[in-house]
């Protein structure tokens, strides 16, 4: 007794060490992540690159959108008045609009200030002076108190206000702004980015508290959206979501293992390379990325529950023969089942993406050490007595295998699949990678368009190895935009000469200032006739001596002012080259995309849809290209391990006739494929083939049962799992889910279907 | 005796004078309930304004138009045209034909200026209390209101409001301003009727 209790310990260690050690590493390191542009392909052009810089950090991604509902007009525009007051006071925010104009004289910015003479264009001229004193009159006469007193003192021109007008990201036309089905909208700016999940759930929280506090009747309804309130709602719904969608799976799985078992000891043995894989797959994820992205945990346990498969494989064959000599007679199949799912996940890792590489390293690293466990581990956990002695020792026979179940319905997928295709059969939307549901997606599009914010879609870029070279370009579009504007092809735009205008430019304003002596002089003449004092304007001098001595402005002038952030979003470096960006109001897209070809300098019009469309398509393909070739490995592979031709073809005939009905299935359901969806089939490709391996063994009759059982466990287990994943809200789980279960029970159908064993007879 | 007598006429003269005056005694809001306008009305306005830019005031003309309670339309005609309407926490002016919304939450000086003129011409005495402490002097026919405000802060804005009226009606406000600058409003009678 002493004797085997000891090998067993002896077996086991490295097993136990190695739980140890993952379990340990994970405790110190595991740090989740729950950035949203994780599952979006690695950028490899300039355009690309520009669209996930504006995604991760730009201007946009830092909007919280606050849409009230729930009462009439008047009581939603002074709730949001209400809100904007109490959010205006909280240092989590840059700033928070309503579509009311800002109104506090103090709050403008030193630097603008400062820089007010080189920021605008400015005749000095004496009739340009007097009309500007002039309209001060009017400014005045309203008796805007001392502050705007000294302000137009400083500055006749009042240039502050325009530029502070040209700067901001919407236009305040003096309303609230409304939604078009009536919500009152709020822009709130946050001091974080948007993939600092933590500040934007407090930024969340905020919101809602400040909400709380003036819904005192509690009939109006709070709506939150933009990229920083989806990264909060999406963490919460993924720790909700696969909390209990995993528990309830898991459950399922159980039941499932102990009816086709009726041991509480395989069940929980058969949870053991699960476990094992889980451990090692996420301790590999955090040794490469770090940071695991919290979607890994929720589906990529998933996507490694089929190693749940490999027990079975072996408990059923074990209720015929101890499970040592078991193991060794499933081995080759079970080895060549695994070894093509493992170039699937492969192919997953290098897709291009950095969340499906942590995804494709989690199951690929999870699934080496699953099946390990199983060949090298588990036969030795099972109980001798639980073999039954009785060994049928009949020669293995072929099976039958025919080639019409699969042919029909490849023929049969074809023919649906061919309808479907004249639409497109791929959704190449950035949309369809997203996690939240299209109906949030669709919110946020309409509180965006309730701003009039400038559009997001289409935006000129420039570049320049030189940031003055750069600035000239942008200063030498101004003309052509404006011409643009007048003939109507667009309403607006926000560029970055409104902020931070070349050095050249710069020099030239200042230049045109005129000498003290003479400006006093024309000041003089200018209000010769009007009802101001003398010396009214003496401290517009003294700004003017003080702004001529200033060094340039650069973009450092605006560190730790609130207009860096506004800065950011129109100018930036990628890899030593700097980029700006133009923002445009109302584009008629076309007939700009045409314009610009005649502009010089020729700026680029991106499309954010068009180019992430474009990035989908890129990294579909690259996708496809990764699966054809793990595809002819797997044929390669069966050919190396010396299986019939006939078999091969039977094989690759059932596969991909599994791989046909499913996309005909998923096509009719979904409407459109998504690259979740091609995982998906990825999966169901490893899955069937799998199913495919075993149906066709040549094996005694006995064997055979033992097959059939596991096989149906397998089956049963995977398509419980995937489809209460398929029930999911999140599309990209919903995706997967459906496909998943669909795919596996057709393959394993069309396995079954296509190969029977010719009863009791041997080859 | 004779001093007696003199005391007794002054001691009478001093009562009969306390007298009168307490028959006389002016209310806040009496005063301001018979000078009362009733939306919807409309007066029409001089104005008078000077701060320390200008080296003599400006001068402008239009009409007050109160619409319903709580609305103050002011509408400048000459020597330019603008309007100003007064909604409880917001302003709009229309300038040049573009209407601009400002919310006067943060400037509470000028939210208490505007609102105390809509309080004057409504005769709501008690909210004019509330920011001012005020001071009644004349007669019925012919009183003075000097409004001082209560808060520090307000007064560092708006040292001091002066009220002038008759029997019927207001006939003029001025307001001082903390940094030097005034503002004297004449209300033209009689009211026109719109």
């Amino acid at each position: 007794m002493n004797g085997p209790e000891k090998s067993l310990f002896r077996v086991s260690l490295p097993w136990l060490l190695l739980i140890a050690c993952a379990a340990l590493f994970l405790a110190f390191r595991l740090q989740l992540s729950f950035d949203l542009s994780l599952f979006f392909p690695h950028s490899t052009n300039l355009a690309q690159k520009i669209l996930l810089k504006q995604m991760e950090s730009g201007p946009g991604s830092r909007f919280i959108i606050i849409g009230i509902r729930g009462s009439s007009r008047d009581r939603l525009a002074r709730a949001s008045d209400r809100l904007k007051a109490v959010l205006t006071d909280n240092p989590a925010f840059l700033q928070v609009q309503n579509g009311l104009p800002p109104d506090d004289l103090n709050s403008i910015p030193q630097v603008i200030s400062d820089y007010r003479f080189v920021l605008t264009d400015l005749d000095y001229g004496e009739a340009s002076l007097r009309h500007a004193a002039e309209n001060r009159i009017q400014d005045l006469s309203f008796g805007g108190g001392s502050q705007l007193v000294n302000l137009i003192s400083e500055d006749p021109f009042l240039s502050v206000l325009d530029i502070l007008e040209r700067l901001a990201p919407v236009e305040n036309l003096g309303n609230h702004w409304f939604s078009a089905d009536g919500q009152a909208v709020l822009l709130a700016e946050t001091r974080n980015i948007a993939m600092d999940i933590a500040a934007q759930t407090h930024a969340v929280n905020v919101i809602k508290t400040a909400f709380d506090s003036i819904n005192s009747t509690t009939s109006l309804t709070l709506e939150l959206t933009g990229v920083g309130a989806f990264g909060v709602e999406l963490q919460r719904t993924i720790r909700e979501e696969a909390t209990w969608r995993s528990f309830v799976a898991a459950l399922c799985l159980l039941l499932v293992l102990f009816v086709a078992y009726r041991s509480i000891r395989l069940v929980l043995i058969a949870g053991i390379p699960l476990a094992l894989g889980f451990l090692v797959g996420l301790s590999l994820v955090t040794l490469v990325f770090h940071q695991v992205h919290g979607i890994i945990l929720a589906f990529g346990f998933t996507l490694l529950g089929i190693a749940i498969d490999y027990p079975l494989h072996l408990f059923s064959h074990a209720r015929a023969e101890p499970a040592t000599s078991a193991v060794k007679r499933i081995w080759p199949t079970m080895r060549v089942g695994a070894l093509s799912t493992l170039m699937a996940y492969v192919a997953i890792l290098l897709a291009g993406s950095n969340g499906l590489a942590q995804l494709g390293l989690f199951t690929a690293g999870g699934l080496v050490a699953a099946i390990a466990a199983t060949r090298f581990w588990l036969p030795h956990l099972l109980r001798p007595s639980e073999a039954n002695v009785a060994i049928n020792r009949v020669a293995p026979t072929q099976p039958h295998l025919a080639m019409y179940p699969a042919a029909i319905a490849m023929f049969a997928s074809f023919l649906v699949t061919y309808q479907l295709f004249s639409q497109g059969l791929w959704e190449d939307s950035l949309s369809s990678l997203s996690p939240l549901p299209q109906e949030r997606l669709l919110q946020d599009n309409q509180l965006r368009t309730a701003l009039g914010a400038p559009d997001m879609r289409y935006q000129l870029v420039l570049y320049d190895k030189n940031l003055n070279s750069l600035l000239l370009k942008n200063e030498q579009l101004e003309d052509q935009l404006e011409e643009a504007v007048e003939d109507g092809i667009l309403k607006g735009w926000k560029s970055v000469s409104a902020l931070l205008p070349s050095t050249d430019l710069q020099q030239i304003r200042k230049e045109r200032i005129p000498q003290e002596e003479e400006l006093r002089a024309r000041l003089s003449a200018a209000i010769a006739t009007l009802p101001f004092n003398e010396n009214a304007f003496d401290p517009f001098l003294a700004e003017i001596r003080k702004a001529r001595d200033l060094g340039p402005l650069a973009p450092d002038n605006f560190k730790n002012t609130p207009l860096a952030t506004l800065l950011a979003a129109h100018l930036f470096q990628i890899d030593g080259i700097w980029i700006s960006l133009t923002f445009l109001v109302s584009p008629d897209s076309e007939a700009l995309n045409e314009r610009i070809q005649t502009w010089e300098p020729r700026p680029e019009l991106t499309d954010i849809r068009e180019s992430s469309d474009g990035l989908l398509r890129e990294f579909r393909s690259r996708a496809i290209r990764s699966i054809s070739v793990a595809a002819l490995l797997m044929v390669g592979l069966l050919f190396l391990d010396r299986h019939r031709p006939r078999r091969i073809l039977w094989l690759a005939l059932t596969v991909s006739a599994a791989l046909g009905a499913t996309i005909a299935v998923v096509t009719m359901l979904h409407a459109k494929l998504t690259i979740i969806h091609l995982i998906a089939l990825l999966l169901v490709f490893g899955l069937g083939l799998d199913y495919a391996l075993f149906f066709s063994r040549a094996e005694s009759n006995a064997e055979y049962k033992s097959t059939r059982h596991a096989l149906i466990a397998c089956m049963a287990s995977t398509v419980l799992a995937f489809g209460i994943l398929g029930g999911s809200s999140i599309p990209l789980l919903r995706n997967l889910g459906v496909t998943v279960a669909i795919g596996t029970a057709i393959s394993f159908l069309l396995a079954w279907v296509g190969s029977s064993k010719v009863a009791g007879k041997t080859n | 005796m004779r001093l007696g007598q003199l005391k007794l006429t002054i001691l009478l003269a001093l009562l009969l004078l306390g007298v009168s005056k307490y028959a006389n005694a002016l209310e806040t809001e009496d005063i301001l309930a018979q000078t009362k306008v009733n939306p919807p009305d409309r007066v029409s306005f001089t104005e008078t304004r000077y701060n320390k830019l200008l080296k003599e005031p400006i001068v402008l003309s239009g009409y007050l138009e109160y619409s319903k309670a709580g609305q103050l339309l002011k509408v400048v005609e000459t020597p330019f045209k603008e309007s100003m309407l007064v909604d409880g926490d917001h302003v709009e002016i229309t300038r040049n034909g573009k209407a601009r919304r400002l919310s006067l939450k943060n400037r509470k000086p000028l939210l208490v200026m505007l609102q105390s003129m809509e309080s004057l011409l409504a005769g709501k005495s008690e909210s004019l209390e509330k920011s001012f402490s005020t001071e009644l002097t004349g007669t019925t026919g012919d009183w003075h209101l000097r409004l001082t405000p209560r808060s520090e802060r307000l007064a560092e804005y708006l040292s001091r409001l002066t009220v002038h009226g008759n029997q019927s009606s207001l006939t003029d406000i001025r307001f001082d301003l903390g940094n030097g600058e005034w503002q004297h409003l004449e209300i033209i009678q009689p009211p026109s009727v719109p």
